[in-house]
């Protein structure tokens, strides 16, 4: 069966914009753009789309790349996989919605995945700790 | 109190949470009849701010920066009290937590704290090498904050004396604390947004010795709903030593009086500008800028999610327990804003200038 996904919340919060996604960890403090066919992607992946509606949506859509659409579709939600953006959900069912809309005529671009880790340094320095009822305070490692 | 071996549930997490706040509030008021206390009040986003401070050195430290806060007739509900003490001038310690305290001298300096399960009505911050403690009562609308040593409060935290506790209340009113600079005009104000380093803090100090109004160089309050709106919390400015030094008449009334790690000499803009400072003003154009290296300054439209790039990572990512609705709502007022990449030329008249213009077509 062809794998779907859905966000992985709450670590990971997400917004569409007309042609960008930025999509921010929150745990990891790592940060990700995502362009060109990468948003139409996002857009039918979070509708709930399996991975092989996804390549048929984006094969219909440009069909000058039908013959790789599948790999395409594939690649993407690996590193969305990989970046922890997103995890497998094995329990959704097909979507009752329409793709997203994408401008006719557009030309084929493949995903396009930036990803910034210029804030991880602050976590690391600085990671995030509960209070904790056991052993207090949090404290440095024993060197 | 003693720490158990049991598993602690969430409604004792709860309750031990709420005798805590007690006896931080039985130590308070305890500080109060050992050394002077002051009141400061004042209007934030309408809502009424109250800083109590025992011991005049922590008033020096806390009110400062607060100064320009109007007092009203009436308050919107919401409201916010802030009881502080320093333990050098009263004598009174912090009282031990229900939890076990480190060996001395191990904690992490700044470890971001997050309560386990039972404790939702409470937000906690260690900060300042285990030297400022805040517990926020947030169905009290009440922090209490212990200071080992006010004197010995690094400059920052003079010039913003308790970021943490103001994102904690700004997010129960429905604002955000965002890491921006706001400066503004009888027409509206600019959202100076970008990273440390970015130039958020020269531009926004130029424009207000250029004529315009200033809300912050750092740290804004930010309305987003109906339309966005930005208050002034804090009324300093820093400035690196070698950025200040092209501004002559701030570095002569910039105080640093105990240089933190982050090395910026600090200016009460209230104190010395005060038909400068704006309580709040309408935000009209979102701008993040850019230290180019050349002479003059460019500026460019671009798209929100560049922006919301500049805006939202800084804002978010220092904090313990960022929340999803935060960046859900920079991402609205992103939408909401005419947004412009500023490019920062060496002539920085041309920077107000372009500033000026922006918020005129927006």
């Amino acid at each position: 069966m062809s794998a779907r996904y859905r966000l992985n919340e709450p670590d990971v919060s997400a917004e569409v914009f007309d042609e960008e996604v930025l999509a921010i960890n929150l745990k990891t403090g790592h940060y990700h753009s995502l362009r060109e066919s990468g948003v139409f992607l996002w857009q039918t992946l979070m509708q709930g789309h399996s991975l092989e509606e996804t390549a048929s949506l984006l094969a219909a859509r440009f069909p000058d790349i039908a013959a790789q659409s599948r790999i395409e579709a594939e690649n993407f939600a690996q590193q969305l996989v990989e970046a922890g953006l997103v995890v497998e959900a094995p329990d959704a069912t097909s979507p009752s919605g329409a793709a997203p809309a994408e401008p006719v005529g557009k030309p084929y671009v493949s995903p396009l995945i930036e990803s910034y880790t210029d804030m991880q340094e602050l976590l690391l320095i600085d990671p995030i700790h509960e209070v904790d009822v056991y052993t207090g305070w949090p404290q440095k490692p024993a060197s | 109190m003693a720490v158990t071996s049991s598993p602690v549930g969430p409604s004792e997490i709860r309750s031990r949470l709420d005798t805590y706040f007690d006896s931080l509030l039985a130590a308070y008021e305890e500080a109060t009849r050992r050394a002077p206390s002051h009141t400061h009040t004042g209007a934030l986003a309408e809502r009424r701010l109250v800083v109590r401070t025992v011991g005049q050195t922590l008033q020096q430290v806390f009110t400062p920066s607060l100064t320009h806060l109007p007092t009203l007739s009436t308050y919107l509900s919401g409201g916010l009290e802030v009881l502080a003490w320093d333990e050098a001038v009263t004598g009174v310690a912090l009282p031990a937590p229900p939890w076990t305290p480190p060996p001395a001298g191990t904690a992490t300096s700044a470890p971001r704290l997050t309560l386990p399960e039972g404790g939702e009505g409470y937000r906690i911050n260690l900060a300042e090498q285990d030297s400022l403690f805040i517990l926020y009562s947030i169905e009290r609308g009440q922090a209490v904050i212990w200071v080992r040593n006010a004197a010995q409060l690094p400059t920052y935290v003079h010039s913003a004396p308790f970021p943490t506790l103001m994102h904690w209340w700004s997010q129960q009113q429905g604002l955000r604390l965002l890491h921006a600079g706001c400066v503004g005009t009888s027409s509206g104000a600019a959202l100076i947004v970008g990273k440390s380093g970015s130039g958020k803090s020269t531009t926004s100090l130029h424009c207000a010795l250029s004529g315009f109004s200033y809300l912050s160089d750092d740290l804004c309050l930010v309305r987003t709903q109906p339309t966005p709106h930005a208050y002034c919390v804090f009324n300093s400015g820093k400035l690196l030593p070698d950025s200040l030094a092209r501004f002559p008449d701030l570095a002569a009334r910039s105080r640093d009086p105990l240089p933190g790690v982050e090395g910026k000499p600090v200016i009460f803009m209230h104190e010395h500008f005060p038909e400068r400072v704006a309580v709040d003003l309408p935000l009209k154009v979102l701008v993040a800028p850019r230290v180019a290296g050349t002479e003059s300054t460019r500026f460019m439209p671009i798209p929100p999610g560049e922006a919301l790039k500049a805006l939202a990572p800084s804002t978010l990512l220092p904090r313990a327990n960022p929340e999803p609705a935060s960046f859900h709502d920079m991402a609205r007022l992103v939408r909401s804003l005419p947004c412009y990449r500023i490019e920062l030329g060496t002539r920085l008249d041309e920077v107000s200038a372009v500033l000026r213009h922006l918020i005129e077509i927006s």
